[in-house]
C-alpha cells in the first residue's frame, strides 16, 4: 500500500505563489518515490490558526499516516501536537526549523538573501542613497531575511530610513493588499528627496507597494528590489517596474524537504533533528531574466489532493 | 593542474583552517588537482598587500586557478581582477563584492541564532548571558548578528555589545580569547551563560574563568566543532560547540573548483551556501569523529617552486 504523506498547507493555494511552489516541489519528489502527498489547510491569517494547524496535524496522527510535514511559522507552535505525532511513532519533517524535535527540517538562508539584495541594490545606488524596507509578519523565516537586510544596509554606502520591525512598516498579512498601509505611510513619513531605493521584504508586498507607487505617480524615482522570484515579480523586472527579485527557488525548497522524507521514509536513513539548508538562489534581473524558468516548469505541478 | 589558495593563518595557528585546508586538498587531489598554498597571515596589518603580492605570484607562476578566503568583502579586488583577466578563474570562501568564478557563503547567521537558541534552552528565560565577539571578518560578524539575534529572540537578556572592541577576540586564537574573557569578566558578575563566539576563543576564555575563581558559574556554548571544544563538551567544561563541518566547507569549495576546471562548467559567479553542521552536546558527543578522522591531513604544500 502507496504510504502516505500528510502536508499542512500554513495557506490557502493562490495566496502566495512562492507557498504553492514549494507544495508542488514537495510533492513532485513524494510522487516520484511513491508516496502520496494529502494536503490540509489551515491560514495563518484566519482566527484560530494555531487551534486549525494542531487540529490538522491531529487528524493527521487519527489517519495514521506515515510522515507529516508542517511549515513552522513561529519556532514554538504546534510543539505539543508534533510531539503527539512523533510520540505515535509518525516522523515529522519541517519547513524551517523549530525549537523543538523534528525528524528533520529544511532551513532557508534568509539571513543570506538579505544581504544579497541589500547589497544589490546598493551597487545600483549612489552613495548616501536613502532606503526603505517594508518588513513581513513575525515568522522566523522573515525575520531573518529583515535582519540581513537591516545589517546589509548598515554596512553599505546608503543609509536605512526607517525600523522595518516596527510593525507600522511590516506587511503583517503577507499577501499583497496588506503592503498597503505601510507603504504609504513610508511614502508620507520619508521626503520624497530621501528615499531613492526600496526593499519590500517579498514579492507579494512589492507588488502591493508597486501598486501605491503607481496611484502615487512615484513609480519611477525608486529603484526596488524584493525576494522570491514568483512569476509576477520577474515580469515587474521586465518591464523595468523594479530592478530585481531573489529567486529562492520555492520549488527547490519543497524538492529539498520532500529528498529528506524519501531519505526516511523509503531509504530508511536515519535522521534526528537534521538540518538541510535549502538552495542559495539568486537575483533575477534584466541581464539575466531570459534565463529564468518559472515554477511550474521547474517542477511536476500535479494538481495537489486535499484532504485525508 | 595547479591550484592556489591564500591561506590565511600560518598552519597550526587555528586547526579549523588547517582542517579546511585539507578538506580542499582531498576534494582536489581527487580530480587530479594539485593544491599549493601561500600563507599570508592576516593577523599582520599589511595583509591586504600581502594577498596581493600572493595572488600576482600565483599568476606569474602559471596556476590554473586561485583561491581566497574573504575577510573584507572588497579586498583583495584588483589582484582577483587582473588574475581573472589572465583567464585564471578565482574561487573564494565566502562572498566578496567584486566577480569570481564562484564564492562558497557560509550559514554563519543561522549558526548562531542556533547556539543562542540552545543555551537558551538550558537557562531560565531572562537570564543574563554574555557574548565575546570576533574579529571584523565577514563570517565572524554575521555569526555574532546571529548570536545577538538569537539571544534576543528566546528572551535572555544580553548584558554587553560584542561589537565594543574590549569584548572581542580580534586574533581569532585562544590567547586572544582568555584577554577578552578577562576584560569581560572583570566587567559583569553572575553571568548565567556565554558564548565565545568560537571555540579557540572559548578555550581562552575557559582559561580566563578558571584565573577568575569562576568555574561552573555560567553555561557556555561556541561554535567550530573542534577536537579540543569537544573534549571540553565531553568533561562538562562547556556544553555545545556547532560542528560546522569544517573539512566539508573544504571539500564544497574544491568541488566548485573541480566543476570549473575539470568540467568546464560555467558557475557565472554563483554564490553556493555551505551545509549547516550540527550542534555537539555531551548527549551526542560519542558520535563526533575528530576532523583528522574525516579527511586525510597530508602536509600542504607551501609554495610554487
Amino acid at each position: 500500500m502507496t504510504k502516505r504523506v500528510l502536508y499542512v498547507n500554513p495557506i490557502h493555494l493562490d495566496a502566495n505563489p512562492a507557498i504553492d511552489a514549494l507544495a508542488y516541489g514537495l510533492q513532485s519528489v513524494l510522487l516520484t518515490a511513491d508516496l502520496q502527498m494529502p494536503v490540509l489547510f489551515a491560514d495563518f491569517r484566519e482566527p484560530g490558526m494555531r487551534e486549525k494547524y494542531e487540529a490538522a496535524i491531529e487528524e493527521g496522527i487519527r489517519a495514521r499516516v506515515e510522515g507529516i510535514v508542517i511549515y513552522a511559522l513561529n519556532p514554538t507552535l504546534f510543539g505539543e501536537a508534533v510531539a503527539k505525532a512523533r510520540s505515535a511513532g509518525i516522523p515529522v519533517f519541517s519547513f524551517v526549523r523549530p525549537r523543538y524535535a523534528v525528524t528533520a527540517a529544511v532551513v532557508y538562508p534568509n539571513f543570506n538573501h538579505g544581504v544579497f539584495m541589500a547589497e544589490y541594490l546598493a551597487s545600483v545606488l549612489p552613495a548616501d542613497s536613502g532606503v526603505g524596507v517594508i518588513g513581513g509578519p513575525d515568522t522566523v523565516d522573515d525575520a531573518e531575511e529583515v535582519a540581513g537586510l537591516v545589517y546589509a544596509l548598515k554596512r553599505s554606502h546608503c543609509r536605512l530610513l526607517n525600523d522595518p520591525e516596527d510593525t507600522r512598516y511590516c506587511n503583517v498579512q503577507d499577501v499583497s493588499e496588506g503592503a498597503r498601509e505601510p507603504t504609504l505611510r513610508l511614502l508620507e513619513n520619508i521626503p520624497q528627496s530621501q528615499l531613492q531605493g526600496l526593499i519590500p521584504y517579498n514579492d507579494e508586498t512589492m507588488l502591493g507597494c508597486v501598486s501605491v507607487l503607481e496611484e502615487t505617480g512615484r513609480l519611477g524615482a525608486l529603484k526596488i528590489v524584493s525576494r522570491n522570484g514568483s512569476p509576477q515579480a520577474v515580469e515587474m523586472v521586465r518591464t523595468g517596474k523594479t530592478l530585481g527579485t531573489w529567486d529562492l527557488d520555492a520549488s527547490g525548497i519543497g524538492t529539498t524537504l520532500g529528498e529528506l522524507v524519501v531519505r526516511h521514509l523509503v531509504g530508511g536513513e536515519t535522521l534526528e533533528n537534521y538540518l538541510s539548508m535549502s538552495p542559495g538562489g539568486r537575483m533575477i534581473t534584466l541581464d539575466n531574466i531570459e534565463s529564468w524558468k518559472p515554477w511550474s516548469e521547474r517542477v511536476d505541478c500535479t494538481p495537489l489532493s486535499v484532504g485525508l | 593542474m595547479r591550484v592556489l589558495y591564500i591561506n590565511v593563518m600560518e598552519y597550526g595557528a587555528h586547526p579549523g583552517l588547517d582542517a579546511l585546508a585539507h578538506g580542499l586538498d582531498h576534494r582536489l587531489q581527487q580530480s587530479g588537482i594539485e593544491l599549493r598554498t601561500l600563507t599570508v597571515d592576516v593577523r599582520r596589518p599589511d595583509w591586504i598587500a600581502g594577498q596581493d603580492q600572493a595572488i600576482r605570484r600565483g599568476i606569474q607562476a602559471g596556476v590554473d586557478g586561485i583561491i581566497v578566503y574573504v575577510l573584507d568583502p572588497l579586498q583583495p579586488a584588483e589582484a582577483v581582477e587582473t588574475a581573472r583577466q589572465q583567464g585564471i578563474p578565482v574561487f573564494s570562501f565566502e562572498r566578496p563584492r567584486y566577480p569570481v568564478a564562484a564564492s562558497l557563503v557560509y550559514p554563519n547567521f543561522n549558526h548562531g541564532v542556533y547556539l543562542a537558541e540552545y543555551l537558551a534552552s538550558l537557562l531560565p528565560v531572562g537570564a543574563r548571558v554574555a557574548i565575546i565577539g570576533g574579529p571584523e571578518v565577514i563570517d565572524d560578524i554575521e555569526l555574532v548578528t546571529g548570536i545577538v539575534h538569537g539571544i534576543r529572540q528566546s528572551g535572555l537578556s544580553l548584558v554587553n555589545d560584542p561589537f565594543e572592541e574590549c569584548y572581542r577576540n580580534l586574533q581569532d586564537v585562544a590567547a586572544g580569547g582568555r584577554e577578552a574573557a578577562q576584560r569581560l569578566l572583570a566587567d559583569f558578575t553572575d553571568l548565567a551563560g556565554l558564548i565565545p563566539f568560537n571555540d579557540e576563543t572559548m578555550l581562552g576564555t575557559l582559561d580566563a574563568i578558571g584565573a577568575a575563581g569562576r568555574s561552573g558559574e555560567m553555561k557556555m556554548v561556541s561554535r567550530n566543532g573542534s577536537p579540543k571544544a569537544v573534549e571540553a563538551v565531553r568533561a562538562g567544561r562547556s556544553h555545545a560547540t556547532w560542528d560546522i563541518e569544517i573539512t566539508n566547507i573544504g571539500a564544497t569549495v574544491g568541488d566548485l573548483v573541480a566543476r570549473v576546471l575539470v568540467d568546464g562548467e560555467d558557475l557565472r559567479g554563483a554564490s553556493f551556501i555551505a551545509g549547516l553542521g550540527r550542534l555537539i552536546t555531551p548527549e551526542n558527543a560519542h558520535t563526533y569523529k575528530p576532523w583528522m578522522e574525516r579527511v586525510p591531513h597530508a602536509p600542504l604544500r607551501e609554495g610554487l617552486s
